[in-house]
């Protein structure tokens, strides 16, 4: 119990501070809390009645809980600045901020930590949508990372950090920062052939004839990638430059979707369509045959 | 009282700070206490396909098992086609996809809430919170740190 007791003692950040000939408030707030703003808490926490300050008085310093308070006061002022304008409670939850930067000003640590949360959570209760995102790593470490729905996600490499908001994606590569978070590639619409649709085909000479599949173009897609499974036989990822392709299939029955593909995303696979394929029957071959002379 | 122990702090400690003096009887060192037992941070559901998992203190990777626990540093692995179903003790849930490689981080308690990290060395998660008013999450990977939900903090 007294180990624990000393220990934290040992822990603690000076309690006090003993102001230098010809400092000021702000430089000793400059000093001690790093910035010059905290002047005015010094001022309270001490019952100054200035910012004039004699040589060698010694003044009292916040304790942890000035960390803790600032902590919460970032967090708010975030949620605030990404609060939706109009959204409810937007004005009240300002208010609720500003006066826990006041209370903040004034040394009360507790009651400024307070009333910003209180801030942050009438903000936050307008994002009560899930918050869903996605978070994509490959062999070379590159990493993907889409916020799907809810509130933004940060995306942080290098020292830089990105908000993600819904809709958006980002890609990091191993040692660099991010790249700037882009709105995802939808997935496209298939048109061609109809879902379940029973395709005739003429033979052609060299066994295998043409199916054209095609789906609505993507913007932002850069090409698109098709997937096509065969009832018998292995899945097949055919690219694409555009948002049609011609595939030699032989009879059969087939599912198939497509998905948009960029730089550095790929859309949703579309929705799965199948079809099949049949071979006409040959045309009957009229053959006439000429009576001859020939003997 | 409180001088007093202000007192007995500053003589007790005062020699460490300017060390002893071979002839005088050193002070007694503070012990650091005991590591703490392992923390109970997920549970794993949700398994299909070949799922294992590798505790922080083994070296073997174990078939997974529905509603296992998982604690701080251990791994979880999928194959093709594999996947699970990884749920934080928050209420946040990961989902694993197939071919994937993650770990359970440590977690640095916050005051009023807890904090869940998770580690993407390979594949895919898709993460959900249902209340981020209220939970938060931290993915790191090779490449980035990614953090959802209360205790975002944008400096």
């Amino acid at each position: 119990m007294k180990s624990s007791f000393l220990l934290a003692l040992l822990m603690l950040a000076p309690t006090e501070v003993v102001v230098r000939d010809g400092e000021s408030l702000a430089e000793v707030a400059q000093r001690t809390l790093g910035d010059r703003d905290g002047a005015s808490e010094l001022k309270a926490l001490n019952g100054l009645k200035d910012n004039a300050v004699a040589p060698g008085t010694k003044l009292k310093l916040p304790g942890p809980d000035r960390a803790l308070a600032q902590r919460s006061l970032t967090t708010a002022r975030n949620a605030l600045a990404q609060a939706d304008a109009n959204a409810a409670q937007r004005e009240e939850a300002a208010a609720k901020l500003k006066e826990a930067e006041a209370y903040f000003q004034s040394a009360r640590y507790d009651a400024a930590a307070q009333a910003a949360d209180g801030a942050w959570k009438l903000v936050a209760a307008t994002a009560a949508q899930p918050t869903t995102f996605s978070v994509a790593v490959d062999d070379k470490g590159t990493t993907t990372v889409e916020s799907r729905s809810g509130q933004p996600v940060r995306v942080e490499a290098e020292g830089v950090t990105h908000p993600v908001y819904a809709g958006e994606s980002v890609r990091v590569v191993k040692g660099q920062a991010p790249s700037a978070p882009r709105a995802p590639l939808g997935a496209p619409l298939p048109t061609q052939p109809a879902n379940k649709s029973k395709l005739t085909v003429q033979p052609a000479k060299s066994g295998a004839s043409s199916v054209t599949l095609a789906w609505k173009p993507v913007e932002g897609a850069e090409g698109y990638e098709v997937e096509l499974v065969p009832a018998r036989g292995e899945k097949r990822t055919l690219p694409a430059n555009t948002h049609q392709l011609k595939v030699p299939l032989a009879a059969g029955a087939y599912r198939w979707s497509v998905r948009a593909v960029a730089r550095e995303s790929r859309s949703e696979a579309s929705a799965e369509q199948g079809f099949e394929v049949a071979e006409a029957p040959a045309k009957p071959i009229n053959l006439q045959v000429q009576p001859t002379k020939w003997q | 009282m409180k001088s007093r122990w202000s007192y007995m702090v500053f003589v007790l400690l005062g020699p460490l700070s300017v060390g002893c003096p071979a002839d005088e009887k050193p002070v007694a060192p503070v012990h650091a206490p005991a590591a703490p037992p392992p923390v109970r941070r997920a549970q794993l559901k949700g398994l299909q396909g070949d799922v294992k998992v590798k505790r922080a203190a083994g070296d073997e990777w174990l078939p997974a098992q529905e509603g296992m626990p998982l604690f701080e540093n251990d791994k979880v692995r999928t194959v093709a086609g594999a996947g699970a179903q990884i749920v934080f003790a928050n209420g946040s849930i990961v989902n694993l996809g197939d071919d994937a490689l993650i770990g359970i981080a440590e977690t640095r308690p916050r005051p009023g809430q807890e904090r869940t990290d998770l580690t993407v060395l390979r594949g895919r998660v898709d993460a959900e919170m249902e209340d981020p008013a209220r939970q938060s999450l931290t993915v790191t990977t090779p490449a980035a740190t990614v953090r959802a939900g209360r205790e975002i903090v944008f400096q």
